[in-house]
């Protein structure tokens, strides 16, 4: 999905979120306010200090801690091409850093939208 | 697991950002320390050319008598006997091909302590007080061989070399140390008070234990050595020569027991 069609979707969410009992709207927000992350955020966990570390920060734990098993094996087995798998590692997760815009506006819509789909749900008052 | 519960999802996701970035720092730190430094090191120390070797000895050489190293007192006869003893030990190829020492022997009075040292290109300067400590050519031989084991293996360069790496990179994650730098630096670049590892000096034993062997079937030489410079240092408490860069002596004799069962085999 590219930024606009990501836009679009979000202006959609708002209008939604608009549509919302005041109580119900404050209830989201707060949810809204503890659940979006930030890019900026996500970009530097990506590559500084140690690679990766930004599916954490998304809460895909199996992920992140793949990726930290994969780069301490590296590590204690550096010499006996270890550093293949760091490569490798900062390979498949770098590029990441240059789409982290795009993938924290995806999963902040998806936050936005599974917290409307509560709401919906439990019918929260 | 109570408490895993009770924690939000942004707590979890921060503590396993955090427990993640402590251990592979750690690890990291340790694979540096202990297998890219002295890999680099050794890789840096070989392809440095052959003229900063020389100049290192040069300048080794002129700093002697900063440090009160003064001219010999052995004869004429005596100089020409350990430099004959010297000659027939030295190797006919360094560890790394690419290196072409050249060895020479340097004899001065020192009256601090006994002492022997090698600098960076080969030359390794023995003092008359190390020698008049020494039985018989057997034990000098022991010696020799043993700073003929740093030049062999490159240690001094190599020590220079990881100071110069550690003192980069400190001062790159620190900010500035130059300071500290410079006289890490200068301090290694002397063969004097060049401290070498743990690993370098068993090494250099191990070397001379078996250059030992091979002449006269044992290393009892380099263990008698060893014990006599125990009681020496144990007589003299500030003594810091020879050995105290060198690992524990009773450590080393063991290790060198255990050389000569295996070699005995
Ligand atoms: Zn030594």
């Amino acid at each position: 999905m590219d930024m606009q069609a990501l836009q679009a979707e979000e202006e959609q969410l708002r209008q939604e979120i608009a549509k919302l009992p005041d109580e119900q709207k404050q209830y989201y927000y707060q949810q809204e306010k503890l659940k979006v992350k930030d890019p900026d955020t996500y970009a530097v966990l990506n590559w500084f200090v140690v690679v990766g570390l930004h599916h954490f920060y998304l809460g895909k734990f199996g992920r992140g801690a793949i990726n930290i098993v994969l780069i301490l094996l590296g590590l204690a087995f550096l010499e006996l091409g270890g550093w293949i798998v760091l490569i490798l590692v900062f390979l498949l997760e770098l590029p990441q850093l240059f789409f982290s815009q795009r993938i924290v506006y995806r999963y902040n819509n998806q936050v936005m939208a599974s917290i409307l789909d509560e709401i919906h749900n439990k019918g929260i008052s | 697991m109570s408490l895993l519960q009770n924690l939000t999802d942004q707590q979890k996701q921060w503590s396993a950002i955090i427990i993640s970035t402590v251990l592979v720092l750690t690890l990291a730190t340790y694979k540096f320390i202990y297998t890219v430094l002295p890999y680099s090191s050794e890789a840096i120390a070989q392809s440095l050319p052959q003229s900063i070797y020389e100049a290192l000895d040069e300048s080794g050489i002129e700093s002697l008598s900063d440090h009160q190293m003064l001219d010999t007192q052995l004869t004429a006869e005596q100089q020409a006997h350990y430099s004959q003893l010297f000659q027939a030990l030295v190797p006919e190829q360094s560890e790394h091909a690419e290196l072409t020492k050249t060895y020479q022997l340097l004899f001065r009075s020192w009256e601090e302590k006994p002492n022997a040292f090698a600098l960076a290109n080969g030359t390794i300067v023995i003092t008359d007080e190390m020698i008049s400590l020494l039985n018989d050519d057997k034990q000098v031989q022991a010696v020799l061989l043993h700073e003929i084991g740093h030049v062999h293996h490159n240690h001094v360069v190599e020590s220079m070399v990881k100071v110069s790496i550690v003192s980069v990179t400190l001062s790159i994650l620190l900010g500035d140390i130059s300071a500290v730098a410079d006289i890490l630096v200068s301090g290694a670049s002397i063969g004097i008070g060049a401290k070498f590892s743990r690993d370098a000096e068993t090494q250099a034993d191990e070397y001379a234990a078996a250059r030992l062997v091979a002449l006269h079937g044992d290393n009892q030489a380099m263990v008698e050595v060893l014990q006599k410079l125990k009681t020496v240092s144990d007589e003299n408490a500030n003594y810091t020569s020879w050995l105290s860069s060198h690992p524990a002596l009773d450590e080393r004799v063991t290790h060198l027991n255990n050389h000569v069962h295996e070699f005995s085999h």
